[in-house]
């Protein structure tokens, strides 16, 4: 839609209001720190699964094994309803560094796990790191703020 | 030699954001992803009847896009700019810093 006609004081009127109304969107956005929460605690929740699945779940008992998945299960339903229930914005980009830093702990978490199956050794000085490494890209992009 | 057509900035004005409180609202949705209606609506301090007009508005000329949802029993209304939306703004604005600085845009 063109051909307003709109003064010059019209103008910078309207650019003050769109100034005043994008920094209260910037402040809003100062709630960013409730998807921080996600992310670190998804990133503990995966680092744990795996290290579980690495020193427990091969001596594990069915229901043992059972009981450790669903304390997973509910560790992440917890996390993502409190999210949900308390989230009142998204701030910028974030949806976009979540899911980068959720693929990349994902695919190191699939590997690292695969590689369990190779190597017989169980010493923590190379599953700890492994389970850290897994955990830290999420917890990491989920924590980002955006440029402006 | 042709020469360039050049035009008042006030024609590159988008006559949907001259309205303050529409362009309060699409300028604080440039600086989020997504927000709850609720939070946009007390961060722009207007009622409540007032936020559904202007929202529908946007709507309907796609520069705000809305998706219902519940949390609980509750419902939730959540709003985002749409890039066609995020566009218009960046011109909008352009158009009146342009009309402030006196500038003539040229045509293309």
């Amino acid at each position: 839609m063109t051909n307003s006609h709109i003064s010059s004081s019209d103008a910078a009127a309207l650019l003050g209001t769109a100034d005043d109304a994008i920094s209260r969107g910037e402040t809003a956005s100062d709630r960013w720190w409730l998807g921080s929460v996600l992310s670190i605690a998804l990133g503990i929740l995966v680092g744990a699964f795996f290290l579980a699945a690495i020193y427990l779940f091969p001596t594990a008992t069915g229901l043992e094994a059972f009981l450790l998945s669903l304390g997973y299960t509910v560790g992440i339903v917890v996390v993502t309803t409190v999210y949900n229930v308390f989230r009142r914005l998204t701030p910028i980009g974030w949806n976009v560094r979540y899911r980068r830093g959720l693929m990349i702990t994902m695919g190191i978490f699939f590997v690292a796990l695969a590689l369990s199956f190779l190597v017989e050794t169980r010493s923590p000085l190379l599953w700890v790191p492994l389970a850290v490494a897994a955990a830290i890209p999420v917890g990491v992009y989920g924590s980002m703020k955006a440029e402006r | 030699m042709t020469e360039a057509t050049h035009v008042h900035p006030r024609h590159s004005v988008d006559e949907a954001l001259t309205s303050p409180v529409r362009l309060s609202v699409v300028a604080a949705l440039s600086r989020v992803d997504e927000v709850e209606f609720a939070l946009l609506r007390d961060s722009i301090e207007i009622s409540d009847s007032q936020m559904s007009k202007q929202i529908s508005q946007l709507e309907a000329i796609r520069y705000v896009a809305v998706r219902k949802g519940h949390v609980g029993k509750r419902p939730r209304t959540w709003l985002s700019i749409t890039p066609e939306g995020r566009v218009a703004l960046q011109w909008h604005l352009a158009a009146l810093r342009a009309i402030v600085d006196g500038d003539v845009a040229p045509q293309p």
